[in-house]
């Protein structure tokens, strides 16, 4: 896996105008969206819970960073294809499901690092600290890890069967913008109507958000749970799928 | 007599049959069997079947749309063919395509280049890719980057190279690579005639030092004529003819004497030519003759000519592969 590996950070960190567009997106959205909504929202109830419009903001904001991850893995999936690096991965001794696991490895990684800059800059925004569990720790990595992996399995899987240019824009809006505001990553939506929230409860960024969000807090072990097996179920399926889409992408 | 010298002689011929077949195994790089693509109306590929041996340049020359890009991507397990099979160093391309991969290295037509890594990081990414020993990657890489006059690229951008510098990338990364086959899809297309005859020069090297095979599909006659062992002629899918340039010249086109005059013909031409000779054309002031042979009685036939009318000028056209490329396709017209 090290070539494939190798070219995902040569890639992703040895450019720095592709390290500042990875950076930009976050930090606008939390210096303009999160602070502008923050001052008009005063709190917001989580799962019975009181909390900041930037607490509530923050974790939507870090699981909207997976989120990203579907467009960007079809667009560098679709780009490796249309340039024939595919063709030249696939004749060669080094496995073509490498490419696979280094772009799931480098996602995992350049969100992580997202999240840390996202994170560093809401506490100086907001001056609220996260309390530190190992429990929340290990919810955090589990939302972050398990939510890039799903995002991005969803993007080779959109690469392998979305072959017509015109197709691929109404499908990505098709999809994206019901999964977007259909799920409780800038907002609550317990007061939604019935559909949207119909929308909301099969939406894996739901849980990708309830995930994050709750490693921020001191929460219900019973619903940290319960978001947990969902979204690990759902990756666990989404990630085989890609796996056996990847015969579609290399011939 | 029993039956032991019976069973002896019969064992001898087995063993000298098995021995003949596995050496002409060895000795062959790509077989192909009855090889056909169809993309749904299309038939891309009709029936082809031929061989390429080990150490050889196999030249495919075709014109546009004529099936070479489509055999190409068959051989190196990028399609998966209709119809029939095709064996690369005795491996079947659809049973074992991860050991078939192993052993080639390919130049596809389109630019096939990691457009955010530079050229240095490009070909270092090709090395990886080739599980080049790490010791061997910098200097391999630094040699063929001096070889092909891209030393001073290294650091440039995929997008600041010319058309013909990028195509010249896409070979120093195959020429990298240790493999035992070299699958080339107009790998020299744009590129200036003196890096070609550079790149000519070192596969033909690589052929004799390390007994590289070449598949070399082309639409460049003078590529094709300069480099290939053997040619083989397609168009619309079907393979026309296949056989060494000289072999083909003979078989097919004769060598022609162009007569030019300096007065125009008075009289009816009235030539004596000698087997093997026949008048192709003649007008006013030109005459055309092919040849089977240089000794097919030349002499005779510019004496008789020169009774006629005085010669200005005499040119002996030798056979050319383009001519047997236009004949080809004369006799086989595009539908």
């Amino acid at each position: 896996m090290y070539p494939t590996l190798w070219r995902e950070f040569k890639q992703s960190f040895a450019n720095l105008l592709r390290m500042v567009t990875h950076f930009t997106t976050p930090i606008f959205l939390l210096l303009f969206f999160a602070v502008v909504f923050s001052t008009n929202i005063r709190g917001i109830d989580f799962q019975g819970i009181q909390i900041s419009y930037i607490q509530f903001f923050v974790p939507g904001l870090i699981a909207y960073l997976t989120f990203l991850l579907f467009a960007l893995t079809f667009a560098l999936v679709r780009g490796d294809r249309a340039s024939r690096i595919t063709a030249v991965i696939v004749v060669s001794p080094t496995p073509f499901v490498s490419c696979f696991a280094a772009r799931l490895i480098a996602n995992v990684c350049t969100t992580f690092l997202k999240a840390i800059v996202v994170g560093l800059l809401a506490f100086f925004v907001s001056r609220s600290l996260v309390p530190f569990t190992w429990s929340n720790i290990f919810l955090f990595f589990s939302g972050l890890i398990l939510g890039a992996i799903f995002w991005s399995s969803l993007g080779f899987i959109a690469s392998a069967f979305i072959t017509r240019e015109d197709m691929r824009d109404i499908i990505f809006m098709l999809l994206t913008m019901p999964l977007t505001f259909a799920s409780s990553m800038y907002y609550n939506l317990d007061h939604a109507p019935g559909w949207i929230k119909l929308i909301r409860s099969v939406n894996p960024l739901t849980y990708t958000s309830n995930i994050l969000r709750q490693s921020f807090l001191v929460t219900n072990p019973v619903g940290r749970t319960h978001d947990l097996l969902c979204l690990t179920v759902s990756t666990l399926i989404i990630s085989s799928l890609a796996i056996f889409s990847l015969r579609r992408l290399s011939i | 007599m029993g039956l032991t010298p019976i069973v002896l002689k019969f064992q001898h011929l087995s063993d000298s049959f098995n021995s003949n077949y596995m050496q002409e195994n060895l000795n062959v790089a790509i077989e192909v069997r009855n090889l056909a693509k169809r993309f749904g109306d299309v038939l891309a590929l009709d029936n082809v079947s031929f061989e390429v041996k080990r150490g050889e340049i196999f030249g495919f020359l075709g014109p546009n749309g004529a099936g070479k890009t489509t055999t190409i991507n068959i051989l190196a397990t990028l399609l998966k063919p209709t119809v029939g099979s095709a064996t690369i160093f005795g491996e079947d391309i659809l049973k074992s395509a991860h050991r078939v991969r192993k052993d080639i290295a390919l130049v596809l037509q389109a630019n096939s280049l990691d457009p955010f890594l530079n050229v240095y990081d490009n070909l270092y990414f090709f090395a990886l890719l080739q599980k080049m020993p790490k010791k061997e990657r910098k200097s391999r890489i630094e040699g063929i980057l001096e070889i092909l006059d891209l030393t001073s690229k290294r650091k440039a951008s995929i997008f600041e190279l010319s058309g013909g510098l990028l195509r010249r990338l896409q070979i120093a990364r195959v020429f990298l690579s240790e493999t035992k086959l070299l699958l080339l899809d107009e790998p020299t297309l744009g590129i200036d005639i003196e890096a070609k005859i550079k790149i000519w020069n070192l596969l033909k090297q690589k052929c004799q030092t390390e007994n590289l095979t070449v598949f070399l599909a082309t639409n460049d006659i003078a590529e094709a004529e300069s480099l290939c062992d053997r040619i083989a002629f397609i168009s619309q899918g079907k393979l026309l003819a296949v056989d060494t340039p000289d072999a083909l010249k003979r078989e097919t086109e004769k060598m022609l004497l162009v007569v030019e005059l300096e007065n125009t013909l008075t009289s009816e031409l009235n030539l004596n030519l000698p087997t093997g000779a026949a008048l192709r054309g003649a007008d006013d002031n030109h005459i055309e003759i092919s040849l089977t042979r240089i000794d097919s009685g030349l002499s005779s036939i510019i004496a008789q000519i020169n009774e006629c009318s005085r010669i200005k000028d005499i040119d002996l056209r030798k056979p050319s592969i383009q001519a047997v490329f236009l004949n080809l396709m004369k006799a086989n017209p595009r539908k």
